[in-house]
């Protein structure tokens, strides 16, 4: 969890949590560019 | 560290493919740091170019055309070139130092992120040789439509190279929001890291927020003008007011994407030249994410005089003016940090304070702006360019001077000459406020920006501040010496370096091994 301490052992779950985090921030990348248009879609 | 295991630790390939395809933060910082010194001396060259056209009244050496493209570019290449870089720079240097991390998240999207710079500005400045088919966009760096639909070539490449820059700054928000929320080692809780990776963690969710929103804008100024789309075009039913309106949404958060890693890197220095720790750490983190919140909800200041409902002024107005309670918190706490601490002045602290005491300046001129019906006045003069110059060169240049004095000695092993060291910090010192303190009474005496004439009565403060610019200028010249120095050899720099200095990163020898906590390391 982000607000507590990271359990740096399991670099299974830590490669998997990076995953998720990049794929989340860049979705939410993607919905910005979208939304720039939003006014004509 | 000095044993066969450090020397293990730093086996790196060599040559140029060491700098193509390495995945490690420590050059990759590197990378971001060379870039934006190269570009540092691009765009200030053409600042000089601009001063000098300004020495006088009427045109001495550049047709207004060209003086258009030279303040275009100058803006884009400091703001995407310059400072963007840099802080990225120190981001990879500093983040999985600080952290106890081996590396960045996402090592090969960081490789990524910065080999599509150097591209993006081949392809920006290669419109400077197109003189013959329209030459550089001359549009402003805001690059308004509809005068940017009619600007020649160099406007799609300017597009294009727009679109990397966006690309690239994404990669690289995406990478410091991974690595931050996952990669710190045991007992670095987010209430306890560095306010510098605090101040990242919100500039990479700001980058996230506003650099696709200018994407969307110069895609559209794309299909604009070549694909018969009219978004920007009154004949065909657009507006070109919504293109302020997008284009702001972005180049307001971004104008806190610039400056509040500056913040985290005073954060730094700060405390470390006082001998105390960061009075109100918690306080600090709550302001910059006050501040990043309501950086989206003020884009309108911008384009107050395009003729807006009162409301929306008001509006515009009073949320602007709450950005300064946050700000106000942060200087109230760096003077509380130096309050009664045991201050010494080296280089990194002297510009720390100068940025506390300037940028307040520019924060001031700034709310100065906010007041609706004032800015009917100062629109589009000098005093805006004074306001922003005090903000981002007396602010986030002068933060990363302070971050490369602070930092160097850790990153090259070596320490630079205090002596030349303070000799650039005063001579930027007179540079810059003789540059830009005239251009307040310039700007409300009511001189017009991007003009390269000016009426005759204006002509002592442009003087002063075209001596101020190339007092500024080539005193960088001295900046460059010493990192050139300092990279080569001098006094061995120890692991702490700095006697206030605290942190992971100052737990490690100076150079750092090229892999540095590969274990995490153990915090009580």
């Amino acid at each position: 969890m982000p607000f507590a301490e990271i359990d740096m052992t399991d670099k299974r779950a830590q490669r998997r949590r990076i995953m998720i985090t990049a794929i989340a921030v860049g979705a939410i990348a993607i919905g910005f560019y979208i939304a720039a248009f939003i006014r004509f879609l | 560290m000095a044993t066969a295991a450090a020397h293990h630790h730093d086996e790196h390939p060599a040559g140029i493919t060491r700098w193509l395809f390495t995945t490690n933060h420590k050059d990759i910082g590197t990378l971001y740091l060379s870039l934006a010194l190269v570009m540092f001396f691009v765009g200030g060259a053409m600042a000089l170019v601009i001063r000098a056209e300004l020495f006088q009244p009427g045109l001495q050496i550049t047709e207004p055309h060209f003086y258009n493209q030279m303040v275009t570019l100058h803006a884009l290449v400091m703001i995407f070139g310059v400072v963007m870089p840099a802080l990225v720079g120190f981001a990879n240097w500093q983040l999985p130092l600080m952290l106890g991390a081996p590396d960045m998240a996402l090592p090969r999207l960081n490789n990524w992120s910065f080999w599509i710079l150097p591209f993006a500005f081949t392809l920006l400045l290669s419109t400077v040789f197109m003189q013959g088919q329209g030459g550089a966009p001359a549009a402003g760096w805001t690059l308004y439509a509809p005068l940017s639909i009619q600007g020649g070539i160099g406007t799609d490449f300017t597009i294009l190279s727009i679109h990397m820059m966006g690309i690239s700054s994404v990669l690289s928000a995406i990478n410091v929001i991974a690595t931050i929320l996952n990669m710190r080692a045991p007992g670095v809780t987010l209430m306890k890291m560095p306010l510098f990776a605090w101040t990242w963690l919100i500039t990479a969710f700001l980058l996230i927020g506003a650099m696709p929103v200018l994407a969307g804008a110069v895609t559209m100024l794309l299909t604009d003008r070549h694909f018969g789309t009219h978004f920007f075009d009154a004949a065909g039913g657009g507006d070109p007011v919504l293109f302020q309106h997008v284009f702001w949404f972005f180049g307001h958060p971004e104008v806190y994407i610039l400056i509040l890693p500056a913040f985290g890197i005073i954060s730094q220095v700060i405390p470390t030249f006082s001998r105390k720790p960061l009075f109100g750490y918690n306080s600090m983190v709550y302001a910059t994410v006050s501040i990043a919140l309501l950086s989206h909800v003020v884009w309108a200041h911008h384009m107050f005089t395009v003729g807006m409902p009162i409301a929306g002024e008001l509006f515009f107005m009073y949320a602007t003016m709450l950005i300064a309670v946050p700000t106000g918190v942060k200087i109230f706490n760096w003077i509380a940090t130096m309050w009664r601490g045991a201050l010494t002045f080296e280089t990194p602290m002297l510009f720390a304070i100068a940025f506390v005491i300037l940028f307040t300046i520019g924060g001031l001129s700034g709310l100065m702006l906010a007041i609706a019906p004032a800015d009917f006045q100062y629109q589009d003069t000098y005093f805006v360019v004074a306001h922003f110059h005090y903000v981002i060169v007396t602010g986030s240049v002068i933060a990363i001077f302070a971050g490369v004095y602070f930092w160097l000695p850790k990153w090259t092993g070596h320490m630079y000459n205090e002596w030349l060291g303070k000799w650039h910090f005063w001579l930027t010192m007179i540079g810059t406020n003789l540059t830009f303190f005239p251009m307040h009474f310039l700007g409300l005496a009511g001189m017009q920006r991007r003009v390269p004439d000016y009426a005759l009565q204006f002509t002592d403060f442009n003087q002063w501040a075209t001596v101020g610019a190339f007092i500024f200028g080539f005193s960088q010249l001295l900046f460059l010496y010493l990192i050139v120095q300092t990279v080569r050899g001098g006094e061995r720099a120890t692991a702490q370096v700095w006697e206030g200095a605290d942190g992971l990163e100052w737990t490690l020898p100076s150079p750092p091994p090229y892999h540095s906590f590969a274990t995490p390391p153990e915090i009580k």
